[in-house]
């Protein structure tokens, strides 16, 4: 094959090849963030590790700010049940206190229920002279001696009559 | 050259770095997977691949005198094969079924920058030659590509191909002889023929 042939061909070559290839300047620019976030760069690993423990982290905080919501919630409904079952002087547990004169508002000041005229004798077996007074709870399930004590005097007055 | 062994060194786990190596190799190497595959989308999934195999490998990348451009043509020469390779399973559709893929010149550049010039010959003896280069092997195709195309010295191509000098050479001039034969008008059609055959059975083994 003759050389100048051959320098022709190449030439033709050259020129096919000589014009610039129009880039695409979006793939270009893609490709060029994608390549440069690659976890493969351990700057980038380390900010995706940090990245994935905020985006967990923050939904366990938000989850158990709601959680912790309603359990305060359900807390805030059942307090006074639980006041009101606070452990106190029971039935049949006897406290001693001073001496109390009990005034309503149809007595004259200074006299008491017990000496205010006009009381009814089938009261005076309910009318505690002592100076002890007996706290009974009724929400806790009373025993049954306690039922029966707490009752006799009306059992008595109801056998009387 | 210092100053590129620096930049690889640095890149190996700069993003940045890795990001200058990217600005300056981005064009040559579309350029070629355009050139060899003569479809935008084509060549830009296989630039994409290109550098993600670079960004992968480049760890292990020691310089040994080894020009960087020839380690990447290297990856860009293996992903065309893949290329092609993959493509014998691709259903093949005929120029009459899709003319407006045809029409589409924006990435033969080659025919969109003659367009407006006068030379009618040139544009001819292009318009012929094109068809042709195909009808080399893949090898060839590569090496002439590297040669012609992308400005690539022997020596680069001889790195980025693992062949030796002489035989890079030889296969520069058996293409370009090939080349001229099919080009050539006044061979007999037979001759030509065989010639075809020749070269499409060497293409598809190669």
């Amino acid at each position: 094959m003759p050389e100048q042939t051959l320098l022709q061909l190449e030439e033709l070559l050259r020129r096919m090849g000589s014009v610039e290839v129009t880039e695409d300047v979006t793939h270009k620019y893609a490709l060029r963030r994608a390549l440069l976030n690659s976890t493969r760069f351990e700057r980038n690993r380390f900010r995706l590790v940090w990245m994935r423990f905020f985006t967990y982290s923050t939904t366990l905080v938000a989850g158990g700010a709601i959680v912790a919501v309603l359990v305060v919630s359900v807390m805030s409904f059942e307090l006074p049940d639980m006041r009101r079952s606070a452990p106190g002087p029971s039935a049949g547990s006897s406290v001693r206190i001073a001496p109390i004169q009990l005034v309503d508002m149809g007595a004259r000041e200074g006299q008491s229920v017990i000496e205010r005229p006009g009381l009814s004798p089938e009261a005076e077996p309910f009318v505690s002279r002592s100076t002890s007074v007996q706290f009974a709870s009724f929400e806790l399930r009373p025993e049954v001696r306690h039922v029966l004590e707490f009752a006799q005097p009306s059992i008595s007055f109801a056998v009387a009559r | 050259m210092e100053e590129e062994v620096t930049l690889i060194e640095q890149a190996k786990t700069d993003p940045e770095a890795f990001g200058r190596l990217y600005d300056r190799y981005y064009q040559p190497v579309f350029g070629f997977l355009v050139s060899r595959t003569r479809n935008a989308e084509v060549a830009k999934d296989l630039c994409s691949e290109t550098f993600f195999q670079a960004l992968k490998n480049i760890p292990r990348y020691e310089s040994r005198g080894r020009p960087f451009k020839s380690w990447l043509f290297a990856i860009a020469v293996a992903q065309v094969g893949n290329h092609y390779r993959s493509r014998k399973r691709w259903l093949s559709v005929t120029i009459d079924e899709a003319p407006e893929l045809v029409a589409n010149e924006d990435y033969r550049p080659d025919v969109s920058a003659l367009a407006d010039e006068d030379d009618l010959g040139l544009r001819g003896q292009l318009d012929r030659l094109r068809p042709l280069l195909s009808q080399l092997n893949q090898k060839q195709q590569n090496i002439l590509t590297m040669r012609y195309f992308s400005d690539l010295s022997i020596p680069e191509i001889s790195t980025a191909t693992s062949m030796k000098e002489g035989t890079i050479k030889s296969h520069i001039h058996r293409a370009l002889k090939k080349l001229h034969v099919l080009m050539s008008p006044s061979l007999p059609a037979e001759e030509r023929e065989s010639i075809k055959t020749y070269a499409r059975t060497d293409a598809v083994t190669t």
